[in-house]
């Protein structure tokens, strides 16, 4: 059921910079870490099972996030790692990965950032993908897995928030920090990462 | 722009020419090299060396930093949608962008540099290169521990300094 | 790629839709005399008023920044500035002032000029405890907890009630910092 979504988009979408089917898929978090959208397109691997996923896919951005804000060669130090004690012989499995997260809420060395603070990044590519991320102050995470050679997506990931405003936020019937099951949303969004993806 | 690196007084030594050419392009671009990480296979930082960002960090937190870049590479492969995926090798951040490269056994160069900086992938070739000669070819280096071989040092300072007077003086 | 610049508060205001004032104001009106009636207490209207407002406040906070291009703010100052600023012209069409600053800048005032909730309001003597508008500052503690800030939020003056102007105190109780979600790995 949907209430909103008549009114038109602003600002109106960023030009179409690729035709064709190259977004893998999409991700929402709310400050919680719960996973309010997982939309997917083209993703033949999976390693893991969905709530796996979502939690290695929200532990990453939240470590690369202390790491950015750390390594900012512009700033003096005033924020240490949130995360810490990595004696453990590194092994890839996801189980050491939350368990360092763990550990880091033990003993907290750093100062915790607060939502939007300190120096962010915006992407990363691989070889295989890329993915865009951006962060509302209000600590919504949108995170756009696209082929790796797609260019800037930050006007796209600013217009897919306005999707969500529209959409989602303002639309009543929806509780804040569940599961978006927006039909209009998820057609807009479909419909927006095939022009730009 | 302000240049990033002191500039030497003497310059004797007899650096790789075809290396050479691919630093010179590099910082024809004038752009501004941040810092220079190696880690070793197992997550442990071997190497780090600040080349004049505002806040150069002490050992412990360069130490947490590789580890934890050790982690997130290992994490982004997990993550990627298809298969044959070896890890981040760009990032890029509000104030930088960092560069990595891995290679084949195991071991990241990464290298963190002003927004936009090209030819970085080059660049870590060269140090890969350097590392292989000075380094590894070192019989008193001890393999996964950390890089304290002078001649490696003076090679990449160098290899950077002779640049930047080829530069100011033309 | 420079960050787009934020759009004034007026800017916005002209770009978004509106409804007609009567109809909000009566409507408005409307819901406080149906909550009398059901709640009886005056105390109960007012606090059932602030809780509609932060639920209002914790959607309406990611309108603002979509439509604002407003980033972080430095410190509490510059939140009250842009709330008063841009934020009540955005969604009311009313400037506000931002005073009464105490010396560690964690509490203001918000002064409104205009106020479009009251229009034709007279109140009854039987609702004397009543904050007419206790909504707004619902919405202000609402959007500001999205934001990573635990606000108090209460009245100092209501024109409603004789006094001169409508005064908004608000005062920072902390800033809460982003912590790691997950307890447990299951």
């Amino acid at each position: 059921m949907q209430f909103f979504g008549g009114s038109e988009i602003s600002p109106s979408p960023p030009v179409p910079t690729a035709t064709g089917n190259n977004a893998h898929m999409m991700y929402v978090f709310n400050r919680n870490g719960v996973c309010l959208l997982y939309r997917e397109w083209n993703r033949p691997l999976h390693t893991l099972n969905p709530q796996q996923d979502h939690k290695l896919m929200f532990g990453l951005l939240f470590s690369l996030k202390s790491l950015t804000a750390k390594m900012d060669p512009t700033k003096y130090h005033f924020v240490s790692l949130s995360l810490h004690s990595f004696q453990h012989q590194f092994s890839v499995a996801v189980y050491n990965f939350l368990l360092m997260m763990r550990s880091a809420e033990k003993g907290n060395l750093g100062i915790p950032q607060l939502p939007g603070q300190g120096c962010s990044f915006h992407s990363f590519r691989t070889n295989t993908y890329k993915l865009s991320f951006m962060e509302t102050p209000s600590g919504i995470k949108f995170i756009l897995v696209t082929n790796p050679r797609t260019g800037d997506l930050r006007e796209a990931l600013k217009y897919i928030y306005n999707l969500y405003v529209e959409y989602v936020a303002k639309n009543p019937l929806y509780t804040p920090g569940t599961l978006i099951r927006c039909e209009l949303f998820n057609t807009a969004l479909d419909q927006y990462v095939r022009s730009i993806a | 722009m302000t240049s990033q690196f002191p500039v030497p007084q003497n310059q004797t030594n007899s650096f790789p020419s075809n290396k050479f050419r691919v630093l010179s392009s590099i910082l024809l671009t004038m752009a501004a090299i941040y810092s220079l990480y190696i880690i070793n296979k197992s997550g442990g930082l071997i190497f780090y060396k600040d080349y004049g960002s505002k806040g150069r960090m002490d050992t412990n937190d360069s130490l947490r930093v590789a580890s934890l870049w050790h982690s997130m590479h290992a994490i982004s492969q997990q993550l990627s949608p298809t298969t044959g995926c070896s890890g981040i090798e760009l990032l890029e951040a509000d104030t930088f962008d960092l560069h990595c490269f891995q290679s084949l056994t195991g071991t990241k160069f990464f290298v963190v540099c002003e927004p936009g900086t090209q030819h970085m992938e080059a660049l870590l070739k060269v140090v890969y290169e350097l590392y292989t000669d000075y380094v590894l070819k070192n019989p008193f280096y001890e393999m996964e521990m950390p890089i304290r071989c002078e001649l490696f040092d003076i090679n990449l300072t160098q290899a950077v300094q002779k640049d930047r007077v080829a530069l100011l003086g033309r | 790629m420079p960050p787009a610049a934020p759009r004034s508060g007026d800017a916005i205001f002209a770009s978004v839709e509106r409804v007609n004032a009567e109809l909000f104001t009566l409507t408005y009106g409307a819901i406080v005399r149906q909550l009398l009636t059901d709640l009886e207490e005056v105390e109960e209207v007012n606090k059932q008023l602030d809780q509609m407002g932060y639920n209002i406040g914790i959607r309406l906070i990611d309108e603002f920044l979509a439509k604002s291009n407003v980033s972080r703010c430095v410190d509490f100052k510059e939140t009250a500035e842009m709330i008063a600023k841009v934020g009540f012209k955005m969604f009311l069409g009313v400037t506000a002032s931002v005073m009464n600053w105490d010396a560690d800048g964690t509490c203001c005032s918000i002064v409104l000029e205009d106020n479009p909730l009251v229009d034709f309001v007279e109140l009854p003597d039987t609702c004397q405890g009543l904050y007419y508008c206790n909504i707004l500052s619902g919405v202000i503690r609402g959007a500001l907890e999205m934001v990573a800030m635990k606000t108090e939020v209460t009245w100092i003056r209501d024109m409603l009630r004789g006094d001169d102007a409508y005064e908004l105190q608000v005062k920072l109780l902390k800033q809460v910092p982003e912590e790691y979600p997950y307890k447990d790995d299951e």
